[in-house]
């Protein structure tokens, strides 16, 4: 039976859509900082796939055409003209069905390959760019702000000139925050790349209720309907709190085995997809707030914790440090196994 | 009428009228010059060195050729080899001789119209094409090997290998043929020599990677290809001024690792490369079970400072109707 249930509401994510077509509207760049799990690719797909089929409303009335293209950032070979390749692959792939530019003139030879795959992105983008806001997501650039040279990074930046500059920009994907991930180059002090998107880092939080139930109700209809309302809203307010990794692997497990209505978070918390998924989160967090975590589910925490914990409420994370409600009583459970353990966890 | 005397007067005073009437004038041209003198405006003749008598009433000193043999330095780029582009200087003796090398009145007529930044540039022109074949006829000569390295693809134009030495054997041979016929005579006394061989950029970028990457791999031998890369490129992007560390993992079991700093400039702004006991990091992978061990340890730049915990913003509110910028 076809799925009636579009995969997006009309509403889906939207302060964090219409703050992304703000940007590429004005040719901005911003970074989306999100734990593991929490739904950044599903907002790279909609960007991508579903925004001109489905949600016209964010399109109505705009003057701009916008190209999406994406790159994975974990799929980068640590050489430059991987990167380029990849950006020129998805240009490519994106605007299959565009005029093509005109070919660059033979007689400029290019004696490297990262210089020739350079020069081919910088004339394809200054093609498209003369109709499209171009953004391209940089998907999960944790590995690639860290580790490749500022000399690639900087050339991202290059790829914006005089004529582009309001037409083209990025979407950064991290788990971690990008000065952190690049303090080894300093990204701070040195990076011109950075200086695009340093005051717009915005964080990345759980879904909303809206965005869950949907969510949730599209696997149910694509499964056959094995679940109830009821059951999908317990999974939503009680378990996953909003995370999409979570709320997946629950719903694939509670369609298996059917839980104890009554101890609905113990039985869910000793599934190793869900220790494995709580796991995964915990070790997107920084260091630092690794501790204050834990120390928060021991009720230690200190007094020099407070900055921390304030960063943890702005992910979403922690919801109420008074009553120390997290976004899910299932990551909860993690820590304080973790915690109660001494320090060793077998999920 | 028949006095004598009378007789040397006049013809002093018929040759006083016709010096005065033709203008004649004598001039000295040193050893090294000549005097291309046109006659009521067609060439007439090569003139020099020692005194020479103009009519300047009819003939007009056109240019001064210098005819010094001397050495010069000719530079000749948009060369390829092998499909590398390259270019070279080259350096020989040469003299401007037109009376030696044209024995044609027609010719030297020809030749004599052109001045000696004009010749230059048929020299330039000469040499061009004099390597243009010789270099076609040794890539003929040494068929290239499919997978050559860009080193081999250049070796034939290097000074002192030989395929160089029969390069030039063949460049001076034609252009001894060809030089008189622009009225420039190649001395046979002095050798035709290469001062600088003219290579892009990106190649002696490309032959300092390698011999940084040669250096690195003789200290870590054991250093993945992909670090080696990220290592390398840093090191040619960095400002050697603000970056300041570049670390690796050197073994399977992560206890050595190498630490690769770049200095702040003079003596100690070299690259220094120091192997360092390795600090507990929380791995990356597959998920396995966690110790306090590897997920809370962590390296001292790492921490977030109070900087770091200000960047973070929260999404704005979105209110329908609003049109919302970054």
């Amino acid at each position: 039976m076809a799925n009636n249930i579009p995969r997006y509401p009309p509403t889906y994510r939207q302060n964090e859509i219409h703050l992304i077509m703000g940007a590429a509207r004005q040719g901005q760049s911003l970074c989306l900082m999100g734990i593991a799990g929490i739904g950044k690719s599903n907002i790279t797909n909609f960007l991508r796939y579903a925004l001109y089929q489905d949600q016209q409303q964010y399109l109505v009335h705009d003057p701009y055409k916008f190209l999406f293209p994406v790159i994975e950032g974990n799929a980068w070979d640590q050489k430059l003209q991987g990167l380029w390749g990849a950006m020129l692959a998805e240009l490519d792939e994106i605007a299959r069905d565009l005029p093509h530019p005109p070919p660059i003139d033979p007689q400029i030879l290019q004696l490297s390959e990262d210089q020739r795959a350079f020069s081919l992105l910088r004339a394809r983008l200054q093609w498209l760019t003369q109709n499209y806001q171009i953004m391209f997501i940089l998907d999960d650039f944790d590995k690639v702000l860290q580790t490749a040279p500022l000399s690639l990074l900087e050339q991202l930046s290059t790829l914006r000139n005089a004529g582009n500059r309001d037409k083209l920009s990025y979407l950064i994907f991290t788990k971690k925050l990008p000065a952190v991930l690049g303090r080894g180059h300093p990204l701070q002090n040195n990076s011109k790349f950075y200086d695009l998107f340093k005051d717009a880092v915005y964080a990345l939080e759980p879904y909303n209720r809206e965005d869950a139930q949907q969510m949730l109700t599209f696997l149910n209809e694509n499964a056959g309907k094995p679940l109830g309302t009821q059951d999908l809203i317990l999974i939503r307010e009680k378990l996953s709190g909003g995370h999409a990794g979570l709320a997946k692997i629950i719903f694939d497990s509670w369609c298996r085995t059917r839980p104890d209505p009554e101890d609905l978070v113990i039985f869910f918390a000793k599934k190793t997809a869900v220790s494995n998924e709580c796991q995964r989160i915990y070790r997107g967090l920084h260091a630092d707030e690794q501790e204050v975590a834990l120390r928060l589910v021991r009720n230690q925490p200190k007094a020099e914790d407070q900055a921390i914990i304030v960063q943890l409420i702005r992910r979403g994370l922690l919801l109420d440090q008074a009553t120390g409600e997290w976004f899910s009583p299932l990551f909860v459970e993690f820590l304080r196994s973790y915690a109660v353990e001494g320090g060793k966890y077998h999920g | 009428m028949d006095d004598p005397v009378f007789i040397f007067g006049f013809v002093v005073v018929i040759l006083l009228l016709v010096l005065l009437l033709l203008r004649i004038r004598v001039r000295v041209v040193p050893e090294e010059e000549r005097l291309i003198i046109y006659r009521l405006g067609r060439f007439s003749r090569v003139a020099g060195p020692g005194p020479v008598l103009i009519l300047q009433r009819i003939e007009t000193v056109v240019r001064t050729i210098r005819v010094r043999d001397e050495p010069v330095s000719y530079v000749t780029q948009g060369l390829f080899i092998y499909d590398i582009p390259f270019g070279f200087t080259l350096n020989f003796w040469r003299s401007f001789d037109l009376q030696n090398t044209v024995n044609d009145r027609e010719t030297l007529a020809k030749l004599a119209q052109f001045d000696d930044n004009e010749r230059e540039q048929m020299i330039t022109t000469k040499i061009r094409e004099a390597l243009v074949h010789c270099l076609t006829a040794a890539q003929q000569r040494r068929p290239l090997a499919p997978a050559a390295t860009v080193i081999e693809r250049l070796l034939p134009v290097v000074p002192g290998f030989p395929e160089c030495d029969n390069i030039l054997a063949g460049v001076r041979q034609e252009l001894a043929q060809t030089l008189p016929s622009i009225g420039v005579l190649l001395n046979s006394v002095h050798p035709i020599t290469i001062t600088r061989l003219h290579l892009n950029q990106d190649l002696i970028a490309g032959f300092t990677r390698n011999r940084t990457a040669e250096l690195l791999r003789q200290k870590f031998p054991n250093l993945p290809e992909d670090a080696m890369i990220q290592v390398i490129t840093s090191i040619e992007g960095a400002n050697p001024l603000s970056v300041s560390r570049f670390s690796v993992n050197d073994s399977p079991n992560h206890n050595i690792r190498p630490e690769i700093r770049v200095g702040s400039g003079g003596a100690e702004g070299r690259i220094r490369i120091t192997p360092v006991q390795e600090e507990t990091k929380a791995p990356e992978g597959p998920v396995q079970p966690m110790t306090k061990s590897n997920t809370t340890q962590k390296e001292p730049d790492e921490r977030l400072s109070k900087g770091d915990l200000s960047l973070l913003k929260r999404v704005p509110r979105y209110i329908p109707g609003q049109q919302r910028s970054a």
